[in-house]
């Protein structure tokens, strides 16, 4: 079965990769999804975003334990994505744990 | 060759001309005077005082000092009616100090248009002036040297034109814009929070942020450090997503504890709804986390006649299908009220 994806936007002042993380935490727990990719875009009109998408789960196990660290060479994530911190653009490393 | 009197005076009050062009064009903009509730001096308690410590004494009797001081005696009660009193007051206070900030700007950039136009003017009737006198001034040495303060008062002016282009000043304005929409949005975001998640000294910091994108000092350190941000963004070609796109505002370190309670509260009663002797009990919190939320007039209608429910199960999926599409819909107030209101009805662990 095709999995349901949820799609979200942070705002591109996100004041730091802590603030991601818990922002990020919340809202697994609130959309009953898992964290799948964090972007950078631009909304139309110029306004930067952090997108970020969600899969949709049956369950509550496991949510909300995400930790968010800056990239750095030879981790080993969950997965990779870029989000904006203070309006900068950051590459950043997403790990889940059990 | 020695000029005659007619000539010498005529030169003098050139070179006055050229000279006060210059002081014009170089003179500072005269400081417009910051709104009185920036004053770093003084905090609002300072300034509200009877004594007018602000130096105005009738700034204690303003509608911000009305406002502020209801934000204050309410800010940290507990019932509803002062939470609600606290954050009016409080939605208040931004909304009044952003119209000051708001004027401030126009002025600003108002007198800013206003005198680069009058030097220009200015700059205009001296150039026909001079070129017209050249036509009728007797004498070569005269016409001589009225030519040569034309030819250097055009050259400032292409000097002056460069270094200050209407164009750049537009751009700068531009950005100015930009930054102030940005930091009004976050703003705005906020306002709907109860102030024990946003209070007034976060709005006003931010309302400080706000200001101080409108001036050109920011604007031209604004576009300095996004020349690098650009170029990096152009070397990744940033995607343009929907204008419909939801934004949620960041979370603290508590409403991520809150959320994780809520989620363990909702655990514990599914697994006491599983047992014959612990589920009556079970239902009976559901129903009374179910009645707390409807007091709400946001979530009231959600909540329907969920409450009614004895499928304790059913009402734990609908809770958090609730919370989902709250979500979705940008209503993460809402959402963090249901995690608070199943927290402190079912238990925080």
């Amino acid at each position: 079965m095709a999995e349901t994806l949820f799609t979200i936007g942070f705002h591109g002042s996100m004041s730091s990769i802590k603030g991601l993380e818990h922002t990020c935490n919340e809202n697994e727990i609130n959309l009953n999804a898992k964290l799948k990719s964090l972007d950078t875009v631009l909304k139309q009109g110029g306004q930067k975003i952090t997108e970020a998408v969600f899969v949709k789960q049956q369950g509550r196990a496991g949510l909300g334990k995400l930790s968010i660290k800056k990239t750095v060479d030879g981790d080993d994530p969950t997965f990779r994505g870029k989000a904006f911190i203070l309006t900068q653009p950051i590459n950043v490393s997403v790990f889940r744990s059990s | 060759m020695i000029l005659g009197k007619h000539d010498r005076i005529r030169v003098l009050v050139l070179a006055g001309l050229f000279l006060s062009i210059l002081a014009a064009s170089t003179a500072p903009v005269a400081a417009q005077k910051k709104p009185t509730e920036f004053d770093s001096h003084y905090d609002d308690k300072q300034l509200c005082s009877d004594g007018g410590k602000s130096g105005r004494n009738d700034f204690a009797t303003s509608e911000y000092c009305d406002f502020w001081r209801t934000y204050h005696a309410n800010r940290t009660k507990t019932d509803e009616a002062s939470k609600a009193g606290a954050k009016d007051a409080r939605d208040e206070l931004i909304k009044y100090v952003r119209g000051h900030i708001d004027r401030y700007y126009e002025d600003s950039v108002n007198k800013k248009k206003f005198n680069r136009n009058l030097l220009q003017t200015i700059l205009d009737v001296l150039e026909v002036g001079a070129a017209t006198a050249i036509g009728i001034t007797n004498g070569e040495r005269a016409k001589e040297v009225i030519g040569i303060a034309l030819g250097g008062l055009q050259g400032g002016r292409t000097a002056l034109n460069k270094n200050f282009d209407l164009l750049q000043t537009r751009i700068i304005i531009n950005k100015m814009r930009e930054n102030r929409a940005q930091v009004m949005t976050l703003i705005v975001g906020n306002m709907g929070k109860p102030v024990s998640d946003y209070s007034w000294l976060d709005a006003k910091n931010h309302l400080r942020e706000y200001l101080y994108a409108g001036t050109f000092s920011n604007a031209l350190d604004s576009l300095a450090a996004e020349t690098g941000d650009d170029a990096q963004n152009a070397e990744t070609t940033l995607r343009i997503v929907s204008g419909d796109l939801v934004i949620l505002p960041e979370a603290s370190p508590a409403n991520v504890m809150n959320a994780r309670n809520a989620n363990q509260v909702l655990d514990d009663l599914e697994a006491k709804l599983g047992a014959e002797t612990t589920r009556a009990a079970a239902l009976e919190t559901l129903k009374k986390i179910l009645e707390e939320l409807k007091k709400d007039s946001g979530l009231n209608s959600r909540i329907g006649d969920l409450s009614e429910s004895t499928d304790g199960a059913a009402i734990i999926n609908r809770l958090v299908e609730i919370r989902q599409q709250l979500t979705l819909e940008g209503r993460t107030d809402l959402a963090r009220k249901i995690n608070e209101v199943i927290v402190s009805v079912g238990g925080a662990r």
